[in-house]
């Protein structure tokens, strides 16, 4: 039953000419990134830099680098994505075929979430397979560093996703989803920046951070706490837009 | 196949729906009717379960809305008054996803795609997308999508809404091919919409069933003294004498060649006997005198 929703949603973004302008803009964008950082690490590779070895590292040269512009690129690129989801829904009078079906709100959320996560997945590793292809054919990379960097990825687009799609329950607007993406994702990403010091703030930071608990994926780390503290977040944005869409019954 | 108890729906202070009930018995066809903001629409969209009751009972097939609500969701089908169309989809693939919504079984559901788009004419234009369509192709798609998984009750509101009357005949057609065949509750503001389609009609009025009943029903509820307007051959002086004579008849009015006969009773016995009366003159029509329109105005002013 979910897989009906999520089928539905993923071939409408398929024919949407704004699935296709995001792509293509998430991809120079990655083209270009790919290119600076490529660079940036050949010409430090070459000069020998700060690290006095024969070659900079690929690991903290190249993999957490490129893995930092692909988050980037979600934090950008996902409210566009999700403000659609549910405000769509509602402008556009479908709301009733899918309250009236008997299909649970919450296979409606799950299916939302999953075709957009099939969606960004394909920008991410099948556009993105650039970068990886390069590193292996020219280098050889530490594989579970770049799985884990993809893991982050994935985990992150999760957890932006649900908040995408619970600011998208919101109301009917999809600019006021987007907006509020946009602020609270940025907001906690930044919230990073009291991470020094001892203070509840800083408590607040490490706890409350998406960059902190998402930087380690780009070091070659997996951290458990990272990965149930980004499931959480993004089981929590779902459950909250689940029940936002089961409270526009109640309205 | 539909049954309505004490329905009430509050949006904050406001009462939307009070305390309406009705049924509607299998294969027949009930039309809710009332003026804009009478209730209408919400009571559909509680049947449908776009909304949740205040209080109340709704019974879909015999499954409560709250108890078991995809029972009773999975036995209705259901057109908004704005059909919920995805106008990037073709006409099939949207009634093949209103397919799969309703949980329709992959074996069958392409032929049950090809007699919903058969069934509401919609073959020629399977494969256009749906936000290319006229205003009333896209209504019959939202009927098709309504049809597709064979509902036992079908909830149509306000159907020929912004319609030319050409898409209108063509709709009310369609609807009246699935008479017998599906329980179908339609509201509607258009009253000889709901004379020409339904069998019974509710009338609601500021969220309240005021009447409920088929047309002569509602005329001995709602006029104290109902009236018969008959056409005759002969002499309308001499036929008016006899009628005036009739223990059963209170008054009679002469309008040309026809005469406007007030009963002192609504029940159909006291009309038989004022044609029977009549058919000595020469009977040529005999039809109540006042319309669904009068009975309307009637329910609503009460």
């Amino acid at each position: 039953m979910i897989w009906h929703v999520a089928r539905r949603e993923l071939l409408s973004r398929l024919r949407s000419p704004f699935a296709w302008v995001v792509a293509g803009t998430w991809l120079a964008l990655q083209g270009l990134m790919f290119t600076l950082i490529l660079g940036v690490y050949l010409r430090a590779s070459r000069d020998g830099g700060e690290w006095e070895e024969e070659s900079l590292p690929l690991l903290s040269g190249l993999i957490d680098p490129l893995y930092s512009s692909q988050s980037l690129l979600l934090l950008l690129f996902m409210p566009l994505l999700t403000m659609n989801l549910l405000a769509g829904e509602q402008r556009g009078g479908t709301l009733p075929l899918l309250l009236s079906s008997p299909l649970s709100t919450l296979s409606v959320v799950l299916g939302k979430w999953l075709a957009l996560l099939a969606y960004v997945s394909g920008l991410l590793f099948v556009g993105g397979a650039l970068a990886p292809i390069t590193m292996i054919w020219f280098g050889e990379p530490p594989l579970m560093p770049m799985l884990g960097a993809g893991l982050g990825l994935l985990l992150l687009a999760g957890a932006l996703g649900a908040l995408g799609l619970l600011a998208s329950s919101l109301s009917g607007s999809q600019l006021v989803a987007a907006v509020v993406t946009w602020t609270t994702s940025l907001g906690l990403w930044m919230l990073a920046v009291l991470e020094t010091g001892d203070g509840p703030a800083a408590a607040l930071a490490r706890h409350g951070s998406l960059l902190v608990h998402v930087r380690s994926f780009g070091q070659g780390l997996i951290l458990g706490a990272d990965v149930a503290w980004l499931l959480a977040f993004a089981a929590l944005g779902l459950l909250i837009a689940w029940q936002r869409l089961e409270s526009w019954r109640w309205r | 196949m539909i049954e309505v108890e004490q329905l009430t729906r509050r949006y904050g202070a406001l009462v939307a729906v009070d305390s309406v009930s009705f049924s509607v018995q299998r294969g027949e066809v009930m039309g809710l009717l009332g003026p804009n903001g009478a209730g209408k629409t919400t009571t559909l969209r509680i049947l449908c379960g776009c909304l949740g009751p205040t209080s109340g009972t709704v019974r879909i097939a015999g499954h409560d809305i709250t108890a078991a609500p995809r029972l009773a969701r999975a036995a209705l089908g259901y057109l908004p008054e704005q059909p919920p169309l995805y106008e990037e989809m073709t006409v099939r693939d949207f009634v093949d996803h209103a397919a799969r919504l309703r949980l329709v079984g992959r074996g069958v559901r392409a032929s049950a795609v090809d007699q919903a788009l058969e069934l509401t004419d919609l073959q020629d234009v399977q494969r256009r997308l749906v936000g290319h369509l006229s205003k009333g192709y896209r209504q019959r798609v939202g009927l098709a999508q309504a049809l597709v998984h064979s509902p036992a009750v079908l909830v149509l509101d306000e159907p020929t809404s912004g319609l030319d009357p050409t898409q209108m005949a063509g709709m009310r057609r369609l609807i009246h091919q699935l008479r017998g065949q599906r329980t179908i509750l339609i509201s509607t503001h258009l009253l000889g919409e709901a004379t020409s389609l339904c069998d019974r009609v509710t009338i609601l009025a500021g969220g309240r069933a005021v009447a409920s009943g088929t047309e002569d029903e509602l005329r001995a509820q709602l006029l104290a003294e109902p009236s018969v307007r008959i056409e005759i051959e002969g002499d309308p002086a001499e036929c008016a004498a006899a009628l005036e004579a009739m223990e059963c008849v209170g008054a009679v009015q002469r309008d040309g060649r026809c005469l406007v006969v007030t009963l002192n009773t609504g029940t159909p016995s006291a009309r038989s006997a004022v044609n029977g009366a009549a058919a000595a003159f020469g009977l040529l029509s005999s039809r109540p005198a006042d319309g669904l329109e009068e009975l309307f105005l009637r329910a609503v002013a009460s």
